[in-house]
């Protein structure tokens, strides 16, 4: 299971740096839970879920002067130009992104896998810290980025896994 | 007229994405034109003539595969190249695409120098 979690940081480290880039030429690096910015400004969370080979949930929290940020550059407009709308959509493509490509890079070319649709995540919805099986934490341009991840069996991934 | 591309998928933020990468790919496109789903696509299709499509797959209202069957019926839009954008890399969805006529895939992120390989050749 430590192999497992250490496999899955490193896939997901690469897999976030790729995709900050990508999207809007932001490089992160990974931290430690307790050196994101105390006091952050107000973070910004949407969930997916992994419906098969196996079942599981990838919880995404950005903050929104990084999601601001990353608007501004995609639609190339102006801060005070920015919609919720624009906000909620980046969220979401940016946790569909790194779904899949988490997926695809744990994988073997061969294995098919779902995803849902992303849903923005209210306080009521979030899963009890208890289900939480992996964690990692990122900054943005300093600005924080986590990601967690629920499943009620992780190790059935361990058969899954790309050799 | 001058080519033009037609870019499928429901969030803008992936569509900017690949109309970026699509004019830093140096591909020779005069226009790019935006559709959020299938259904929206096949509306459009119905007045715009374009010369390459580019779909996402899993999108709400109607789906990508089912843009593509759809697609494939009608003879004023049948032969127009379609490579979908995704992030489910599986073999089985990606052949049910190629099955209904897709040219090819490409999947999410993209760098400009990927969409220059797979598309080079279609438009």
């Amino acid at each position: 299971m430590a192999e497992l979690q250490q496999l899955l940081g490193e896939k997901l480290s690469n897999v976030v740096d790729e995709t900050f880039e990508n999207m809007a030429f932001i490089s992160t690096e990974e931290v430690d839970e307790e050196q994101l910015p105390v006091n952050a400004e107000e973070l910004r969370e949407v969930r997916l879920l992994v419906t098969s080979p196996i079942v599981m949930e990838i919880h995404l929290h950005l903050a929104e002067d990084l999601l601001h940020q990353i608007v501004e550059t995609m639609y190339t407009i102006d801060a005070d130009d920015i919609t919720d709308e624009q906000i909620v959509d980046v969220l979401a493509e940016t946790l569909n992104t790194l779904a899949g490509r988490l997926m695809t890079e744990l994988l073997p070319p061969d294995q098919s896998f779902s995803l849902s649709l992303p849903e923005i995540v209210t306080d009521d919805l979030a899963p009890p810290d208890e289900n939480i099986v992996f964690s990692a934490f990122y900054l943005a341009d300093d600005l924080p980025v986590s990601i967690k991840i629920s499943a009620a069996a992780l190790e059935e991934l361990e058969g899954l896994l790309k050799h | 007229m001058g080519k033009r591309i037609l870019v499928i998928d429901d969030s803008s933020t992936m569509r900017k994405i690949v109309s970026r990468s699509l004019r830093q790919a140096g591909l020779e496109f005069d226009e790019i034109l935006e559709a959020s789903d299938g259904q929206e696509a096949l509306n459009l299709l119905e007045n715009e003539k374009v010369d390459l499509i580019l779909s996402d797959i899993n999108m709400p209202n109607m789906d990508g595969i089912e843009f593509l069957r759809q697609k494939k019926e009608l003879d004023a839009i049948k032969d127009i190249p379609v490579v979908m954008i995704t992030t489910e890399g599986g073999a089985d969805i990606i052949g049910e695409a190629k099955s209904l006529g897709a040219a090819g895939s490409v999947k999410k992120p993209f760098k400009p120098d990927t969409i220059n390989e797979v598309l080079g050749d279609l438009i």
